[in-house]
């Protein structure tokens, strides 16, 4: 008997197996987009960075408190320079304000005040500042917390600028 | 010197055709490059990430930089293997 395909196969003639047959010249064209990808990627990052420099550079001042609002021993949650840049102001004395930025240096987890130590305290990895200048303690940050500059006009607290 | 034998020696010369074997050792070649510029790349978004994340912005040119070179030199590759029969 003479072998006699199908008819159904003049209408399907790619066997399945063939169709999903992938030849080593695509999979290097497959790598090589992901190449792209990753690129792409790095260069989000990259250009996410550069804007928020870009608008860091002169950032406007911002009226943040007034002096009554805050007691000794107390908090305030801002956002400076811009809204994705949480800080804290804190008031060690009657007459003594201080305000640093809210992200660890080490993988930007949110810092809190323990008053009874004097730190601010990051509870991710344990990382400790100290409340007077922000620099490092103990844990595995290496960089202090950026120091916002304050500016006093009558009762009102300003940020005017961010150091470190 | 005939005008035949004449222009076939001032013909350029075409690149020989490489052996099946020979064919093989450079897509493999190829793919290993491609594979190791990828891991390359991976690390340097994560180091990209982590040093956006950790606030250490100077990190973060040098390393879109690399990535690029890498993309470039993966690209490359992969011209070379499609113009190569």
């Amino acid at each position: 008997m003479p072998n006699v395909s199908p008819r159904w196969r003049e209408d399907f003639p790619i066997n399945w197996e063939d169709d999903h047959y992938v030849t080593r010249r695509e999979f290097t064209t497959f790598l090589t987009l992901i190449s792209g990808a990753l690129l792409l990627g790095t260069g989000l990052v990259g250009l996410r960075e550069w804007w928020r420099r870009w608008r860091a550079i002169r950032p406007a001042a911002l009226h943040i408190a007034q002096v009554s609002e805050v007691p000794v021993g107390g908090v305030k949650l801002f956002h400076y320079p811009t809204p994705d840049d949480p800080c804290l102001l804190l008031r060690l004395s009657a007459d003594r304000f201080v305000a640093y930025s809210q992200k660890c240096t080490h993988l930007s987890c949110p810092v809190v005040y323990r008053a009874g130590d004097q730190q601010l305290h990051c509870p991710c990895h344990e990382g400790r500042f100290a409340v007077e200048n922000g620099q490092v303690l103990a844990g595995p940050p290496r960089r202090s917390l950026p120091r916002i500059v304050l500016a006093f006009r009558g009762e009102d607290i300003w940020a005017t600028e961010v150091e470190g | 010197m005939t005008d035949r034998n004449l222009h076939a020696s001032i013909r350029p010369r075409e690149t020989p055709a490489l052996l099946r074997q020979q064919r093989n050792t450079v897509l493999a070649l190829v793919m290993a490059f491609v594979s190791v510029l990828l891991l390359i790349q991976l690390w340097l978004l994560v180091q990209a990430i982590e040093g956006a994340s950790k606030g250490e912005r100077a990190i973060v040119f040098p390393v879109t930089l690399a990535s690029s070179l890498c993309f470039l030199g993966a690209w490359r590759l992969w011209h070379l293997l499609q113009n190569r029969q």
